[in-house]
This record gives structure tokens, C-alpha cells and sequence, in this order.
């Protein structure tokens, strides 16, 4: 008789394997590096202890980006009611050398995108992560955000279109 | 290509690129997971501890401020709708009261003004004179002062009913304006001067040694007096013993005419019958005066026949 095997998952191997996706969304949503990295800290403190419950519906990464993306909005929910607002990073950049000109422009670039995808109201911005950060689809972007595919098929309309425009004539 | 076309690769392009230029940025800002963090969110695993962000569907609720606030205004409103419900139902029933009480009174004053008013109609419509000389009786006197006690807030109508003048006065000085029309003091003024004009004949008379003439017209026969000043003065002394108040002008035989003559010329007529009919007349003036008989008239008739036999 065959028995369908669940995988079984150690939570340092989530950790290597999408721990810069955990982080880096979770940046995108607190804009500030240590607060990212205490909701890092959250959500897989939570994956670890609801392991056991993921049924294997979604991949582990959605299951897992859906835990960032509930955690960053509890903590902003939150901060609003505590008024604590999390400061932006303030990066002092060194002066880029001739050298590197290409390579600083192109920095500057992905900085510059990646302000403006994070100046996107919080349903666009979830959309754009989840399908072009996290390269789920429409379907496991829907389920991941619990709302409907048509829904999320209108939103990432709009938030491309947003973007677009937010970004046109800057690169 | 067409433009369309281009369109959609740069949309493409830009969008597939999108990750690669987030992660670019993640990179040059070095926001990326390190070893210490892994170490580190491996011990609190290990520790047990909390997550440090709570759900915001599992938080506590310290207190619920906003549903108390609702509540408490809830509240308030109910109890500011009842107050004001309250207040208006009772300042409906005052009003109510109030209205009953007031239109009782006026029915009341009402009631008496239309008893008084054919005196004084009556009055005007003989001469035309000022209605100081108005008929109203002694039951109307009564009825003042019913309307007068009405206007007490105590509504102690039967304590003034039947009161003399003192009290009417005490009443007009308080001057119960908002209550008391102006023709009830009219008439509360009037009735005052009425008790004041119960008088007696020698009153109305000049004295008797001022008398030039008195002639007496009876039914069968007319008697004169001109020198006698002694039948003057019993004449006098009769009438002087019945008092007179203001009355009406009754139709009805005549029993005596007594026509006196002063000696500057003023005539006073008498006519008697079952009241007496005073007409004071002088070279100007022709004043007519209507007064009733204390007592009736008989009395006065009876001494009358037997003065007119002492003549004879």
C-alpha cells in the first residue's frame, strides 16, 4: 500500500533556504533593517511552532511569504496604535568612482524602483511582491493574500500601471 | 515591431527585471540574512520564546474604549430623551391645569360681566350720562366679589364671596392685572361706588328750609305746600328715614309724584312706585336717577298716605 510521505522540514533549512525572501519582504513593508529582521525572527518562530499544521496546499515558500506579509501588517497595525513609526535606514553612501560608475547608476536605479514599489499603497505592493518578488502566481498570490483571483488579477493591473507611471521618464 | 508589441517586451522586461532590481537594492543595502540572525532565531526557537508581535486578531483588548464611549453616549442620549420627554409631558400637564384653570376663571368673570353689563347698558341708553350712575344691584355687589375672590391663586372664591369693600380694595391694590380684565375693574370699581351711593332721600335733597315749593301728585287729587316749613320738615323727616341704592327703571303705576321746588330754581321730581325715579333739573342740566327701596317701596307709600291725610 502507498502512503503519500509529507516532507518533513527543519526549520534552520526554511531559514537558509527563504530567509532573504522573509527578510527582504518584511523590509518592504517596515522599512527599517532591525525591525525586518525581529519580524525574520516572528515568522519563523511562528513557522516552527504551525509546521505541523501546514497542510501542503501551497508551497512552503507561499505558506511562508503568507506569515511575513500577516506578521509585517500586525506589527504595522501595531505600531500605528503605539505611534511608533519606524524610521527609514539612513545610508550614507560612499561616492561611486568613475570605475564603477555603471555599476552605481545601476544601484541607484534599483534603489530608486525599489522606493517606488514600496510608496505603492499596501494592496498594490502586496500583488507586485507576491507575483514579481516571490514569483507566485496569480492563483497562490490570491490564497496568499486571501482574496479572489479576479481580484488579484485587477490589482496587479493597476499596480503595474501604477508603477509604470510612477516610474516612467526615471529609467 | 510594431509599437504594441514594444510596449508589451518593455513591460515585460521592466516587470521580469523588477526581483533583480529589488534584490540589487537588498544587496548594495546589505539587507540580507546573516548567520548571527539564523543563530540567533535558533536560540529563541530553542528557548521557547514568545513571538514578540502579536497577531493582531489574538491581541488582548485592554479596554475596550471605544465601545464603552458608545455605550456611555448611548446613554446619555437615552436619558437626555426621557428628561426631555418627562419635562414636556409635565409642562403639558401644568399648561394643561393652568389653560382649565384659566378658562374657568374667565368663564366665571365672563358670566358676571353679562350679569352686570344690562345695568349699565340700560344706563346709558336713558340719558347717555357716564356710567358712574349705574343700576347694579346688590347681587351683582355679591357677584364682584366672586369674581374678585377668583383671581386669589388659591382659588379661595368662597372666602370673598359676600365680602364688603375693604376686601374688594385690598384685592384692586394688588392689581392682578394678568388675570383681571379691565372691564372686571371696571366693574370692581363701579360696585365700590355703588355701596358708597346707598343713600338716603335728604341726601339727594337739598335742606328743606331751601325749599320753595312742594307739590304732591297723588292718583285722585294734587297737594301743594308753599309757607308751611313745618310740613316741609315732616316731610323731609319721612323721607329721610328710607335709604335708597341704585336701580332699575321699572314700569309700573305711579303712586306719587313729589315735584320740589328750591328757591334758586332747581327742581327735584320724585316719582314713586314700585321704585323711585329722582329727575334733578335745573335751568342746564336734566339728570335722571333711578334707585330702589330698601325695604320695598310699600313702606314708604303707606307713611306717604298718611302724610297727604295730616294735610288734608
Amino acid at each position: 500500500m502507498y502512503e503519500e510521505k509529507q516532507p518533513v522540514y527543519h526549520i534552520e533549512t526554511l531559514m537558509r533556504e527563504y530567509g532573504n525572501d522573509v527578510l527582504r519582504t518584511a523590509y518592504m513593508y517596515v522599512k527599517d533593517k532591525h525591525t525586518a529582521e525581529d519580524i525574520f525572527q516572528d515568522v519563523f518562530i511562528k513557522v516552527n511552532n504551525k509546521l505541523h499544521t501546514f497542510q501542503g496546499d501551497s508551497s512552503i515558500k507561499t505558506w511562508i511569504i503568507r506569515i511575513t506579509i500577516n506578521t509585517c501588517k500586525d506589527y504595522l497595525k501595531s505600531a500605528w496604535n503605539q505611534k511608533v513609526i519606524p524610521m527609514m535606514e539612513y545610508q550614507e553612501n560612499t561616492l561611486p568612482s568613475e570605475d564603477h560608475f555603471s555599476a552605481v547608476e545601476k544601484q541607484e536605479e534599483s534603489q530608486m524602483i525599489r522606493q517606488t514599489v514600496m510608496k505603492l499603497p499596501d494592496k498594490y505592493k502586496d500583488i507586485i511582491l507576491c507575483v514579481y518578488f516571490q514569483d507566485m502566481t496569480i492563483s497562490e498570490a490570491a490564497k496568499s493574500l486571501r482574496i479572489a483571483e479576479g481580484t488579484a488579477k485587477s490589482r496587479l493591473s493597476r499596480a503595474k500601471e501604477r508603477l509604470k507611471v510612477s516610474l516612467e521618464g526615471r529609467i | 515591431m510594431d509599437s504594441k508589441n514594444k510596449k508589451e517586451l518593455f513591460e515585460e522586461f521592466d516587470m521580469e527585471h523588477l526581483k533583480d532590481h529589488l534584490n540589487t537594492s537588498f544587496d548594495y543595502d546589505n539587507i540580507k540574512v546573516t548567520e548571527e540572525l539564523i543563530q540567533r532565531t535558533q536560540k529563541a526557537i530553542e528557548d521557547g520564546e514568545a513571538p514578540k508581535i502579536i497577531e493582531d486578531n489574538k491581541k488582548p483588548r485592554k479596554y475596550p474604549i471605544f465601545k464603552v464611549a458608545q455605550a456611555a453616549a448611548a446613554v446619555i442620549v437615552i436619558i437626555a430623551g426621557i428628561t426631555v420627554a418627562q419635562n414636556g409631558i409635565i409642562k403639558n400637564d401644568i399648561g394643561n391645569e393652568q389653560s382649565a384653570k384659566k378658562a374657568e376663571q374667565s368663564e366665571m368673570t365672563e358670566n358676571n360681566s353679562l350679569k352686570a353689563m344690562p345695568s349699565e347698558e340700560e344706563n346709558y341708553d336713558v340719558n347717555g350720562f357716564s356710567a358712574k350712575s349705574s343700576d347694579t344691584s346688590l347681587d351683582n355687589e355679591a357677584n364682584f366679589d366672586i369674581s374678585s375672590g377668583e383671581e386669589i391663586p388659591d382659588n379661595s372664591a368662597n372666602v370673598m364671596f359676600g365680602t364688603g369693600l375693604a376686601e374688594n380694595e385690598t384685592l384692586g391694590e394688588e392689581e392682578r392685572v394678568d388675570s383681571v380684565t379691565n372691564e372686571s375693574v371696571d366693574m370692581f370699581a363701579a360696585g365700590s361706588q355703588m355701596t358708597q351711593d346707598s343713600v338716603v332721600f335728604t341726601d339727594l335733597l337739598p335742606a328743606y328750609n331751601q325749599i320753595s315749593q312742594i307739590t304732591i301728585e297723588t292718583k285722585e287729587k294734587v297737594y301743594g305746600i308753599t309757607d308751611s316749613l313745618s310740613k316741609k320738615k315732616d316731610l323731609f323727616d319721612l323721607l329721610g328715614g328710607f335709604s335708597l341704592s341704585n336701580g332699575e327703571n321699572l314700569s309700573g303705576s305711579t303712586n306719587y309724584v313729589i315735584k320740589i321746588e328750591t328757591l334758586d330754581n332747581q327742581s327735584y321730581t320724585i316719582t314713586i312706585s314700585e321704585n323711585v325715579q329722582i329727575i334733578e333739573e335745573d335751568s342746564i342740566n336734566n339728570l335722571v336717577n333711578y334707585y330702589e327701596l330698601t325695604g320695598g317701596s310699600d313702606v314708604l307709600i303707606g307713611r306717604l298716605d298718611e302724610y297727604i291725610l295730616s294735610l288734608n
